[in-house]
């Protein structure tokens, strides 16, 4: 079994009186690609703060690494490497001369910063003043920032965020490659495609607490979200397909009909044997998008 | 120490390659000094006024870079959002305080060397005991980078924080004497005069660069120096600390 680097037990954080996170319990193993996500102003980031021991615990335990993070902890910070949700470097320099300057903080040899910057794809822009970077640049410079020690666990805080979607393509596909980043990350998105590409488990944080955690097929395989059948020259039939499938299985949408079903081999011979059109139909199967989605609507219910 | 190195070398780098830092620290105080011996040279007939306009300038230079070297790296640092990456670097906040000292001497250094060759230039004097003039910059310089480093810490945005540090040292620097000879100025300012700071780096300067004034005053401005860094130090160095 492999260790927990990263366990939360019962946290509950207070700022000014407003309670941010709430007997939230979390456990990160050794070797995951462990995602945390969330709504807006969920706690993502204050949960970040008090893992990084920027934050102290208002109630509860955190351990990181088998050490408790705050107060600042030196020994825990040369371990860990962090890549914040705003890109930060040093004024006025290079992107070699910011990542040799954090190589010598860490006291690692300078030839890490070449290897990242090879490794990252940042060559052509090496001579280049942080200032003048792209954002996609400036992203993989703040991973590069934050892994040039090999640290054991990593944090990510939403770092695709402000990308567009060609430069987000591309750090989706250098996550991917995680294993030369370091042995753990834990990172925060709003984009539940890339988590579920990327993450070997996800937890969900909602209502100030986490309410799964799981891979995330297992989620989509737990929550039985069926396949949605897209029916794009049916939308004349509506009245045919809603009652053979049940009016509540049917939606209209702008791309045609869409019909929500358990059993899609089954729906389609039904559809076919009552002459329902399903040429061009297409099948969309469920995502961590629909189960994070009904996962919020039950919490909100509840 | 080697830490220490790494950030001297990141924040010299900085300084070097920005002209706002480049054009007040060099260019502005030469202006000054020109401006003023140039417009004030024979105003009081028998006195030296080159000389001691020329350690006034010198004396407020020192305070100018000081009081800016002190807040400029920490309020770039802090609206840029790198201060919070620096937290979670094995680095001590003492560190950052120490190689942004060390930067600070060395435009200071540089800065009084120019400004004294100038000086000499333009008809300054230096009497032999003019080395012993670096305790008094080194002092007021410290002085105000302590104060320097409060106000970035007080302030949370780089124009504030210079404004700020602008609105503070020019009036120092005019009822200190550094513009125009203290007896020169309002009644009601030369009485406040001797309460500055700039007053007293000013006075302990002018005797040990160029002979003027008295030994005792000369003195009494470096322990008043002195004594000032010590609470304005402990301030910085415990607003800074990672919390």
């Amino acid at each position: 079994m492999s260790d927990i680097e990263v366990s939360v037990s019962d946290l509950t954080v207070r700022i000014k009186n407003k309670t941010i996170l709430s007997h939230l319990s979390l456990q990160v193993e050794e070797g995951s690609f462990h995602g945390i996500i969330g709504p807006n102003g969920a706690g993502k980031t204050t949960l970040f703060t008090v893992l990084q021991g920027l934050r102290k615990p208002t109630e509860g335990t955190v351990q990181v690494l088998g050490t408790v993070p705050y107060p600042r902890n030196v020994a825990l910070l040369r371990k860990i490497g962090v890549q914040p949700q705003q890109s930060s470097f040093f004024p006025k320099t290079t992107l070699r001369e910011h990542l040799t300057a954090v190589a010598d903080i860490y006291e690692v040899p300078r030839s890490h910063a070449d290897e990242l910057i090879d490794a990252l794809k940042l060559d052509h822009v090496a001579a280049t003043r942080v200032e003048s970077l792209s954002g996609g640049e400036q992203q993989r410079l703040a991973i590069a920032t934050a892994v040039i020690h090999s640290p054991r666990l990593l944090f990510l805080d939403e770092p695709t965020a402000a990308l567009d979607p060609e430069a987000r393509h591309n750090l989706v596909s250098l996550l991917k490659s995680s294993e030369r980043l370091a042995t753990t990350i834990v990172y925060t998105t709003h984009h539940l495609d890339e988590a579920e590409r990327l993450c070997s488990t996800v937890s969900i944080l909602a209502d100030q607490h986490i309410l799964v955690t799981a891979s995330p097929s297992r989620l989509i395989a737990q929550a039985k979200m069926g396949s949605t059948i897209l029916l794009p020259n049916a939308l004349q039939q509506v009245d045919d397909v809603a009652q053979l499938v049940g009016p509540d299985s049917v939606r209209v949408t702008s791309d045609g009909l869409a019909i929500h079903t358990t059993d899609t081999g089954a729906a389609f011979a039904q559809l076919a044997a009552s002459g329902i059109n399903t040429h061009q139909a297409q099948v969309k199967d469920g995502s961590l998008e629909d189960v994070y989605l009904r996962l919020l609507e039950k919490d909100s219910v509840e | 120490m080697k830490n220490c190195k790494t950030m001297f070398r990141v924040m010299f780098r900085c300084d070097l390659r920005d002209w706002s830092t480049l054009i007040f620290t060099f260019i502005f105080p030469m202006a000054l000094l020109l401006i003023l011996v140039f417009s004030m040279k024979g105003a009081v007939p028998g006195l030296d006024l080159t000389s001691q306009i020329s350690a006034n300038v010198i004396a407020f230079g020192a305070a100018y870079v000081g009081i800016f070297a002190g807040a400029t790296h920490l309020a770039t640092w802090r609206e840029n959002g790198m201060l919070r990456v620096l937290r979670n670097f094995p680095l001590s906040s003492n560190v950052i305080i120490l190689s942004q000292a060390f930067v600070g001497v060395v435009f200071l250094l540089a800065q009084g060397l120019v400004l004294t060759i100038m000086g000499v230039v333009l008809g300054m004097v230096l009497k032999p005991t003019a080395l012993l003039g670096l305790l008094p910059l080194v002092f007021g310089y410290l002085f105000f980078f302590f104060l320097g480093v409060i106000i970035a810490l007080l302030v949370p945005s780089m124009a504030g924080v210079s404004m700020l540090a602008n609105i503070i040292i020019l009036p120092l620097g005019f009822a200190g004497g550094a513009m125009m000879p203290v007896e020169m100025l309002p009644s009601w300012m030369q009485t406040i005069a001797p309460y500055t700071p700039i007053y007293h780096m000013r006075e302990a300067l002018s005797m040990m660069l160029i002979g003027s004034g008295t030994w005792p005053h000369a003195w009494l401005g470096l322990v008043y120096l002195a004594i000032g860094c010590i609470p304005l130090g402990l301030i910085s160095v415990y607003g800074l600390r990672w919390k």
